[in-house]
């Protein structure tokens, strides 16, 4: 961690260094300007090349973590049953069984908020169609939730409006972990072996992520009303999920 | 393992939102302190809370039940698709930007190629094809060299007297913002625009508490000690995306 911290402040001075602040500011691709500055036409699509390969890496192995993460959620009854895998079972009738529920539930649920018909057939497919791939332990519906989800804030957003979206509610939520810390501290105060973070490290955390979160719902208020609203419908559902 | 793209299109985004690249870089560690600061919390929740699922189980264990669904909300229809389209939105640019290097940037296409890019590995990790340490070590392999081919020509640049960028008394030289800053609420907010630039590319540090609970149970040491020995061992690759 102190390596990667380390690294990318030396390749921010060299960016710096060699390319005039304007520019930098003009450019979204700042690796391929810069390749393009120094060694010209095939600098640059050197840096296009492995800049878009590593997003691609990125991309794959985020994929995948997010819907374990989503079917992990799903196991606890956070989200709707049909994230999670389905029960392992090697009996072909007990499988049909199981997909038969899986469907009549899910057709009830829709009917139950007046979902129009043609959405239902469509959904009962999806769900029909990665059943199998369920089965494997694949969790294949949680990613496509969050694939859909990305696509939304793709056509929506750009890399500036989505990097405040994104700090605003991830530091909205290590705020609340770290607080919990000192939950944690009064409910038992330090058991053995464990490692107790310096509280001025905890404080500095608590005021700094509070001081962003803050400053950045006050300049882009509207970013701010989303994440609410998110949270509000959060609040909602995780109080009727609690209570059933 | 987090390997990821956003550091090679932050800068831009940053330097749009401070006046100087002197500030840029006070930020930058200012956003280490955070993270160091922020890491240090972490690992005593993944401590004292030593099971597999990082925040959720955290939340749940300091709020209730309710919190952690709060949490799965959050995160799972907010912070991270928003990553998986910020990661997108990189490859697609760079990839079109390959194509078409001469043209203005075309942002419909890219929101195409972006989407595409983003389904097509959604389905190939249907079947698994592409999840493994081999194809991650490979990527992983891409960005270091990206970051530090970077590092070593800037620094070749800057001695052979090449470069066009900030030099000398330039360092803290305000070049105007875009958008004004007069008051002093203004620019903090400006800064703290930039600095969720620079969270971004330090994304991922949660994930160390996740480590020392393998590597860290049972022992006690002080905390620098910890901190030092810990941080250490963590892999450059886990610390961004």
């Amino acid at each position: 961690m102190t390596i990667s911290l380390i690294c990318f402040f030396l390749m921010n001075l060299a960016i710096y260094v060699v390319l005039p602040l304007q520019t930098v500011r003009d450019n979204e691709a700042v690796a391929v300007v810069f390749g393009r500055t120094l060694l010209g036409a095939v600098g640059a699509l050197c840096y296009s090349f492995v800049v878009s390969t590593s997003a691609l890496g990125s991309l794959n192995s985020n994929v995948f973590s997010t819907g374990r993460l989503g079917a992990v959620a799903a196991q606890r009854r956070y989200l709707p049953a049909i994230f999670a895998p389905p029960a392992l079972s090697q009996d072909q009738i007990q499988r049909e069984n199981d997909l038969n529920r899986e469907l009549r539930h899910s057709r009830e649920a829709l009917s139950s908020y007046h979902v129009p018909g043609v959405f239902i057939s469509v959904f009962l497919q999806v769900i029909r169609s990665t059943f199998t791939l369920r089965h494997k332990q694949v969790p294949v519906n949680a990613m496509v939730l969050n694939t859909a989800m990305a696509s939304i804030y793709i056509a929506m957003g750009t890399f500036g409006s989505l990097i405040t979206f994104i700090g605003i509610s991830m530091y909205l939520i290590y705020f609340f972990c770290v607080v919990g810390i000192f939950v944690l501290r009064r409910r038992e105060s330090h058991p053995k072996g464990i490692y107790v973070a310096p509280t001025y490290c905890v404080i500095c955390f608590i005021f700094l992520s509070a001081f962003v979160v803050l400053r950045g719902v006050a300049s882009q208020p509207a970013q701010g009303l989303a994440i609410l609203a998110a949270v509000v419908v959060g609040y909602i559902m995780s109080r009727r999920i609690v209570k059933s | 393992l987090q390997i990821g793209a956003g550091i090679f299109s932050a800068p831009s985004q940053i330097s749009t939102y401070v006046p100087s690249a002197g500030i840029a870089l006070v930020l930058w560690f200012v956003g280490g302190l955070a993270v160091w600061t922020g890491a240090a919390c972490f690992i005593e929740l993944g401590t004292r809370i030593p099971r597999n699922g990082g925040m959720m189980e955290y939340l749940v264990e300091c709020y209730g039940d309710f919190a952690g669904c709060l949490f799965a909300w959050v995160w799972l229809f907010v912070a991270k698709p928003s990553s998986l389209a910020v990661t997108s939105g990189v490859f697609a640019n760079h990839f079109v930007g390959a194509i078409f290097p001469t043209t203005e940037r075309m942002m419909t296409v890219e929101k195409c190629f972006a989407i595409l890019a983003l389904s097509s590995i959604t389905i190939l990790n249907f079947f698994g094809t592409m999840s493994g340490a081999t194809t991650a070590n490979w990527f992983l392999g891409f960005k270091i060299l990206a970051t530090i081919s970077i590092m070593i020509l800037g620094t070749y640049a800057g001695l052979a007297g090449i470069a066009r960028g900030t030099s000398g008394s330039e360092w803290f030289a305000v070049t105007p913002l875009s958008t004004p800053t007069d008051s002093l609420w203004d620019s903090i907010g400006a800064y703290v625009t930039a600095l969720f630039g620079i969270l971004y590319c330090y994304g991922g540090w949660e994930s160390v508490s996740n480590i020392s609970i393998t590597t860290l149970t049972g022992r006690l040491v002080s905390w620098p000690e910890k901190l030092v020995s810990h941080f250490g061992h963590f892999p450059t690759s886990s610390m961004s995306r």
